[in-house]
């Protein structure tokens, strides 16, 4: 009976443990994916010459939002530059990337002096590999490793024969 | 009439319905996959799969005097399966499908052979049978036993020879021991993955329980030393043949060029300003200023600036050179099968939607886990079993390192054992399933008294 209550304890200690860890990755999934330079590291993925830059971008932004990823949050860091996070999978923990959007317009210079201003809009995407995989190893190895390790060795009849209780699989 | 058909009856007793029906499971996938990818991709286009396989042709008609061109391919490949290819064509001719069968049929014997590896140190017949199952249904075994490479003939010796080194192991056979040894050199001689293999049948000499009519601790290290001797023995003589022929002792030369062309382009990728151009585009220029004149046959030099590049790539950025290779070992032990996208392309976008749903990626950690619950449970039974069987995946594991983005190909030597331990799992899991249905039925018996 002690011993099943000290079992029963450190298997709730191991799954706050597993919990905590998982809060860890996933905020330092986030922390790297708002830490990618999108300007810098990657080549724009679609480009845009509009009058209307407004318009364009909430457009883009609610396709990006709606059809390209799972959506975490987004900010802007200038005053032209919008970014995105989201995910491959509708959680975190299914999902195998963290995707970082980043939107920005330019305003380019217009043949004429009367002519109204043309902006350039840019959209550049990047993807980067999530811990949550390896999350999820981490804390199915440590779950069945536990049961693996502690489990009576009479309560596994096929893995070790002869050592069986009167228990038996059809429960009589 | 009726004698015969007792012998055979008597055969198949023999034989076992176990092996006989795992081979008869592996033989029917991999035979419907071989039926359903030839009219897909045609039969012409066999060769054009993987750009690997050229290489090999090409190694085999210089092999056998068929070309001019293609030393540097026999170099790059080694003499195995260039040899396994000149052989077949000159029995079927340039037909692949055909060879394409044999590989089928080595990879159905491979699946028996697991199972018999099973049975020996395992000793539960419900495992082995899994595993031997596990180890038919394997999307990877199939798809790469209608490919023309190197993996199905690499894993059919490998196999074979496990089995009868452990076999020579538990009895007091030499002979075994010796034909594991020649096996085993064959292998490197077709995949150079296990160059260093030699080391571990020694450790497996060691651990290996002693019991029974086995002879004492000090022979069985001596047949695992006598194993690991023929076996480098084996590997040697190409590798002298290489030293004579292009002044480089190498069993292959693709081992050091994967360390290139992946592992220190990748590490120097990262550090590249202009990584914005892909990796590929990268590592191709990286390829091509290290190439040295091939024509001369002399490779000693190109081996050595690939040899001179990873290592100073190691010394400029050692903490990072190390994450790479971690970081690839992750990948390819968790990458999941790949190959029948370009085999059986006319069904892609229907098991690319179950794909995208089960998997991370191109990743499923799924076997990974099963494997390692396995050696737990392996480890309260047997622990020298445990870690015989564990270090055979963790050695392919630290080979694949210097490699990525080649699929499931890469880790899938491991699955000579892999099976066995998942199926160890799946074993543990079905009892703990048994478990919960006990207490549910002890609790409700409670209700009713």
């Amino acid at each position: 009976m002690k011993r099943n209550r000290t079992l029963i304890i450190a298997f709730c200690a191991m799954c706050v443990a597993i919990a905590a860890l998982g809060m860890y990755f996933r905020s330092r999934d986030l922390d790297n994916t708002a830490r990618i330079d999108n300007l810098t590291q990657s080549e724009p993925a679609m480009r845009y010459n509009t009058l209307d830059p407004g318009t364009q971008i909430t457009e883009l932004t609610d396709i990006m939002r709606e059809n390209y990823m799972h959506f975490i949050k987004e900010y802007r860091s200038g005053k032209n530059v919008w970014h995105i996070i989201g995910q491959s999978g509708t959680y975190w923990i299914t999902s195998g990337f963290m995707i970082k959007v980043t939107i920005t317009a330019g305003r380019t210079k217009p043949p004429g002096e009367s002519e109204k201003p043309i902006w350039q809009v840019l959209v550049y995407v990047m993807e980067i590999k999530s811990s949550a995989m390896l999350f999820v190893t981490i804390a199915l190895i440590c779950i069945l490793g536990f049961g693996c390790l502690l489990i009576n060795k009479e309560r596994l009849p096929h893995l070790f024969p002869g050592q069986r209780e009167d228990i038996t699989h059809k429960g009589e | 009439m009726k004698s015969e058909i007792m012998n055979i009856v008597n055969v198949i007793r023999q034989i076992g319905k176990g092996p006989l029906m795992i081979y008869a499971i592996a033989l029917v996938l991999r035979l419907l996959y071989l039926l359903v990818m030839l009219p897909q991709i045609g039969p012409e286009h066999i060769v054009n799969q993987m750009p690997d396989t050229a290489t090999y042709i090409e190694a085999a008609d210089y092999l056998f005097g068929r070309s001019l061109t293609g030393q540097y391919e026999l170099y790059l490949a080694g003499v195995g399966y260039p040899l396994f290819l000149g052989i077949c064509t000159m029995l079927f001719g340039k037909v692949y499908w055909l060879i394409l069968l044999m590989q089928i049929m080595l990879s159905s014997l491979s699946c028996v052979f697991i199972y018999k590896i099973a049975r020996l140190l395992i000793k539960i017949k419900i495992v082995s049978l899994i595993a031997g199952i596990l180890a038919a249904i394997s999307l990877t075994s199939i798809s790469l036993a209608n490919a023309l490479l190197t993996e199905t003939l690499f894993f059919f010796l490998f196999t074979l020879s496990l089995y009868l080194f452990f076999k020579g192991m538990s009895t007091n056979s030499w002979r075994r021991v010796i034909i594991a040894g020649v096996l085993i050199g064959l292998a490197v001689l077709v995949r150079s993955a296990v160059l260093f293999f030699p080391v571990l049948l020694v450790i497996f000499a060691v651990l290996f329980p002693v019991h029974g009519q086995v002879e004492g601790r000090r022979q069985l290290i001596l047949k695992g030393i006598v194993a690991a001797l023929i076996m480098v023995s084996i590997m040697s003589i190409w590798g002298i043949r290489n030293k004579v022929a292009h002044d480089s002792f190498t069993v292959s030369g693709t081992g050091m060029g994967a360390a290139q062309k992946y592992l220190a382009a990748g590490v120097l990728y990262i550090t590249s300003p202009q990584s914005s151009q892909g990796f590929i585009a990268f590592r191709d220029s990286l390829y091509r200023e290290s190439l040295t004149d091939f024509n001369s046959g002399n490779y000693a030099e190109y081996h050595g600036n690939i040899r001179r590049m990873v290592i100073s790539t190691f010394r400029q950025y050692p903490s990072l050179f190390i994450e790479t290779y971690i970081s690839n070992i992750w990948d390819n032990i968790t990458v999941t099968s790949a190959l029948h996208h370009v085999q059986i392309p006319r069904y892609k976008e229907k098991y690319e939607a179950v794909e995208q749903k089960i998997n991370y990626g191109f990743n499923n950690p799924l076997v990974l886990i099963l494997t390692i619950t396995g050696f737990f449970i392996l480890a309260r039974r047997n622990l020298n079993i445990a870690v015989i069987l564990l270090m055979i995946p963790l050695y392919f594991a630290l080979m694949s390192g210097v490699t990525f983005g080649q699929g499931s190909r890469i880790f899938f030597p491991a699955q000579a054992v892999q099976p066995i331990m998942v199926a160890v799992s799946l074993v543990f899991l079905y009892d703990l399933l048994l478990i919960g249905r006990n207490l549910l039925f002890l609790r409700r018996k409670h209700q009713n008294s």
